[in-house]
């Protein structure tokens, strides 16, 4: 058989491809409008409801991380400020995800740096370092990563540190920040080809930071060291009672015909002041950053379930707990994200969320399904693969993190769809929600990170007790579980 | 229940099941409920015909858009006449007002109305003929016929002299009130007269009426000017027309144009209407001294013939169609091989009925006239594509203009206006000298250019 593409063959083709009228229906379609029009089947759509048996209230707003890839952040913050909105009994609240973004970036840049000078006898080529290289400094992350960084830098609302433009959009940022980190590894691989010693290279590295934490306090404004919390909370705010103030009241004497309600309603206003973000994190995100367990599903013959992993070159805050990931069946996940949504509890979850998402499609329900987008029939081929040789061979891996905040159960206690919060602002998906079908979910998706109370005994024992294996980046567990930064 | 005529469980099962079987079905219902029926419909190979490539095209002025009114009629009208002012003073663009034949046509149809009333007035309030009357007075629509009336009476103005007012931009509310009022006219006069008032006495209230009209029309689009300054500077910036004229005055002098050798030619290939004789429509008018519109109806490839004609001499050719058929609207491509709704729904929609069983049956008629101003031949001469001056604005098709391929214009075309000279002997002497059949109030080719 030929090797190469024959004009007769070609000529074949052209000639039967017009004879069908699927072909010709699909054509004329797809060359007018887009493919995720031409292949979404709203009949199938239809059959996924936004009605869930278990559904988290209170979720607060839906929050946008705009043009920059922290939904792993994003997502940690949703989890943790459920605890705060019911600490202060309100019906929103937001922590400020540029000064998180602040201290990530600082983090990174650390890492990156200590990276290099592990890696800095190796040639330039070495697929480790090319891995550091590339990498730079990027957005993207996972649960642990904020954790950590709520451990140690703590939290402030969102006012208190506002989105700039380098957080809504950082693409020029990052790439001021990469350079700077490459040119820093240049200068740090020269000390060592001359002979200059870790800690001399330690040393030069700490200068270096300076630079990133000047980059960084220019784009993003300087995260506060102090600052003074004011904020309107509701009337079972567990909150001391001198740091609340109670201002106005039912008018008096109008014979209770008073019209507007909330102008009746005192306002509670809850003042801490000078207090450090890790003072309040302690004090108002009642909400343990070490308590989870990081489960995720990546079946595959080099990565057997029952196993804890670790990712090679990709901690963010060096000296913190280390990512580590337990490998476990499907239903795991499901089990203990069905647990802690019961307990009233929302999770982090991750996904390759582009699969079957016809983003920014009219009137997109937000339905992810594994029936919606019929691509098989648009094309009349075969588009079927295993989940495992989806990572093996880089179809798949879990890009993108939100939160799960409620879950539809069938008649035999399993889960049929997921209620999702995403962070892409209100407006997208449906009311910045996604329904997410379980079987979708099986196939896309891969990991949640959930609370210790919410995971089986012998889990944990795992969790706790297993050392973790090694991934290096390149591998397919690597790649499935590259940064999650949609 | 009788099966065959509701209905049933087991006629929806059967469809149900040939439907989804087919992989067409599923892609094509997938598809247009996403992005509608045109869209799936449309075939790129079909509209990658549609090039702006000519071998004969006019250069026109800037396009003029006639917004939410029914003047498509006016504006074409208006457009081959102010090809001619461009052209004969060499100006880079002008456009002759659209308000000032608006606020005739308006005027005139009132009278034309009411008149009608006043023929009408022993005929049952609920006939077919005072209900056709009632239906829609003095609506925008139009036709050349009546554009030359209100020309050669009224004369036309430079846009300046009578701008757009927001009445003239989006009639609907001039027109609901227009209407409202005349209709009450209507039924003062059909009482009045039942009441046995006498014809002299009826007329002098349609003289009262008609004075109300005139104020409702200035009220609306200002009033008409008498006479105007013109300055027209050519491309060069040289001083090409200067001088004080009325608007009949103005016409001539640079418009110049010798209305009477205009004549319609209509292509409505049903058994009621014989190609080659003359007709006309009962009631459809508007300048009452002038009487109705006088048709001549040929095959499609003798309105082609005589178009490509007048082209070739430098003139544009207006002309009426159905506009919305086989339109990709945004694209301004009239075409149809630009479009296969037929296979997309695996049976014959567009193709279930030919020109004149859609005439018939009330599924196609004339609804917009436009401007042809250009034309693609093949070897042998023949049009293959035609250039369309249309009047929404330059942002629509293709710097506003449309295209229109040879087979659309056999089976939607319906009209064409050139200069008789243009006609062969035969034809030009049964326009002149036949007795036109009279086609009734509401026959489909005494429908009115409207579209917007």
């Amino acid at each position: 058989m030929s090797t190469t593409v024959e004009p007769s063959w070609a000529r074949e083709q052209h000639d039967s491809f017009g004879g069908s009228r699927g072909n010709r229906i699909a054509r004329n379609a797809v060359t007018s409008d887009n493919l995720f029009k031409a292949a979404r089947d709203v009949s199938t759509l239809r059959t996924y409801h936004d009605t869930f048996s278990v559904s988290r209230p209170k979720t607060g707003e839906v929050t946008n991380q705009r043009h920059s890839g922290r939904c792993w952040m994003f997502s940690a913050y949703n989890v943790a400020r459920a605890e705060t909105m019911r600490l202060l009994d309100v019906d929103s609240f937001e922590f400020s995800q540029s000064f998180g973004m602040f201290y990530d970036k600082l983090e990174k840049a650390n890492a990156f740096l200590e990276n290099v000078i592990a890696l800095a006898g190796r040639p330039a080529d070495d697929r480790e370092l090319s891995f550091v290289l590339e990498g730079g400094i990027e957005d993207g992350g996972y649960y642990p990563f904020a954790m950590n960084l709520i451990a140690k830098w703590g939290l402030v609302p969102k006012d208190v540190m506002p989105e700039t433009a380098c957080s809504k959009d950082s693409s020029q940022m990052d790439a001021q920040l990469n350079r700077l980190a490459r040119r820093d590894a240049c200068e740090l691989r020269r000390m060592h080809a001359q002979g200059v010693g870790d800690d001399a290279l330690r040393a030069r590295k700490q200068e270096m930071l300076e630079g990133f934490y000047r980059m960084l306090a220019i784009c993003l404004g300087e995260p506060p060291a102090t600052f003074d919390l004011e904020v309107s909370v509701g009337k079972d705010a567990k909150v001391p009672a001198e740091r609340l103030e109670v201002q106005g009241g039912s008018r008096e004497g109008d014979g209770g015909k008073g019209d507007g309600k909330d102008d009746d309603k005192p306002r509670r206003i809850l003042r801490d002041r000078g207090i450090t973000p890790r003072q309040f994190a302690e004090r108002y995100v009642p909400f343990d950053p070490n308590d989870y367990v990081d489960l995720v599903s990546i079946p595959g013959e080099t990565r057997p379930y029952g196993h804890a992993y670790h990712l090679r070159w990709t901690d963010s805050v060096l000296g913190a707990t280390p990512l580590r990931f337990l490998n476990v069946e499907p239903e795991v996940l499901d089990a203990a994200a069905v647990a802690s949504l019961k307990a009233g509890v929302p999770c982090e979850m991750s996904c390759d969320v582009m699969q079957q998402f016809p983003r920014g499609i009219e009137d997109f329900p937000g339905v992810l399904a594994l029936d919606t987008m019929d691509y098989e029939g648009l094309f009349d081929v075969d588009l079927q693969m295993e989940r495992a040789d989806m990572y093996d061979l880089r179809e798949s891996s879990l890009t993108h993190a939100m939160t799960f905040q409620g879950v539809e159960l069938g008649a035999d206690g399993r889960p049929v769809a997921w209620r999702v919060e995403n962070s892409w602002g209100k407006d997208a998906c449906k009311d910045g929600f996604l329904v997410v079908s379980a079987d979708w979910f099986h196939l896309y998706g891969g990991e949640v990170a959930v609370r210790r109370e919410f995971v089986p005994e012998d889990v944990l024992r795992m969790w706790d007790e297993l050392p973790a294996d090694e991934v290096e980046p390149w591998s397919g567990m690597g790649r499935a579980l590259r940064h999650q930064s949609l | 229940m009788d099966t065959m005529r509701s209905v049933t469980a087991e006629d929806l099962t059967n469809s149900r099941e040939g439907f989804l079987s087919e992989r067409a079905n599923v892609v094509a219902k997938n598809a247009v409920t996403s992005m509608g029926l045109r869209a799936a419909a449309r075939v790129p190979e079909g509209v990658a015909g549609n090039t702006m490539q000519f071998d004969i095209d006019l250069t026109q002025g800037k396009r003029c858009d006639q917004q939410r009114s029914g003047r498509c009629w006016m504006f074409a009208s208006l457009n081959t006449m102010r090809y001619r002012v461009i052209k004969k003073y060499n100006l880079k663009t002008f456009e002759l007002s659209q308000a000032f034949p608006l606020f005739y046509d308006k005027l005139e149809k009132s009278n034309w109305f009411l008149e009608n009333i006043l023929d009408t007035l022993d005929e049952p309030l609920g006939g077919r003929l005072v209900s056709y009357l009632l239906t829609d007075p003095i609506g925008d629509g139009g036709q050349w016929d009546m554009f030359k009336s209100l020309v050669r009476k009224y004369g036309v103005v430079p846009k300046e002299s009578m701008p757009e007012t927001a009445c003239s931009r989006n009639t609907r509310e001039m027109d609901a009130y227009l209407t409202r009022y005349l209709r009450g006219c209507a039924k003062r006069l059909r009482e009045s007269h039942a009441a046995g008032v006498g014809q002299g006495d009826l007329s002098s209230m349609k003289k009262q009426m008609m004075d109300d009209v005139y104020h409702l029309l200035v009220t609306c689009l200002g009033e008409p000017p008498a006479s105007f300054e013109v300055r027209l500077r050519d491309k060069d910036d040289e001083l090409a027309l200067s001088g004080t004229f009325t608007p009949r005055e103005f016409f001539d002098e640079a418009v110049g144009m010798e209305l009477d050798d205009y004549v319609s030619l209509i292509s409505a290939p049903t058994a009621d209407k014989p190609f080659g004789h003359t007709y006309t429509v009962s009631r459809l008018g508007n300048v009452w001294e002038d009487g109705g519109v006088r048709y001549l109806n040929l095959e499609p490839s003798e309105l082609k013939r005589v178009a490509v004609a007048q082209l070739r001499d430098g003139l544009p050719v207006w002309f009426g169609c159905d506009v919305a058929q086989s339109y990709l609207g945004d694209e301004g491509i009239m075409d149809t091989a630009a479009l296969d709704v037929d296979g997309l729904l695996g049976f014959p929609v567009e193709g279930c009925m030919d020109k004149a069983e859609r005439l018939d049956y009330g599924e196609s008629l004339m609804t917009h006239a436009m401007v042809l101003e250009g034309v693609r031949l093949d070897e042998s001469g023949a049009p293959t594509l035609w250039k369309v001056e249309n009047s929404w604005g330059k942002d629509h098709g293709r710097d506003g203009f449309d295209t229109l391929s040879d087979p659309w214009f056999d089976q939607y075309v319906y009209q064409v206006v050139v200069d008789k000279r243009y006609l062969s002997p035969d034809e030009r002497h049964t326009y002149e000298t036949e007795e036109p059949t009279v086609l009734e109030p509401w026959d489909p080719m005494g429908s009115l250019a409207l579209a917007r």
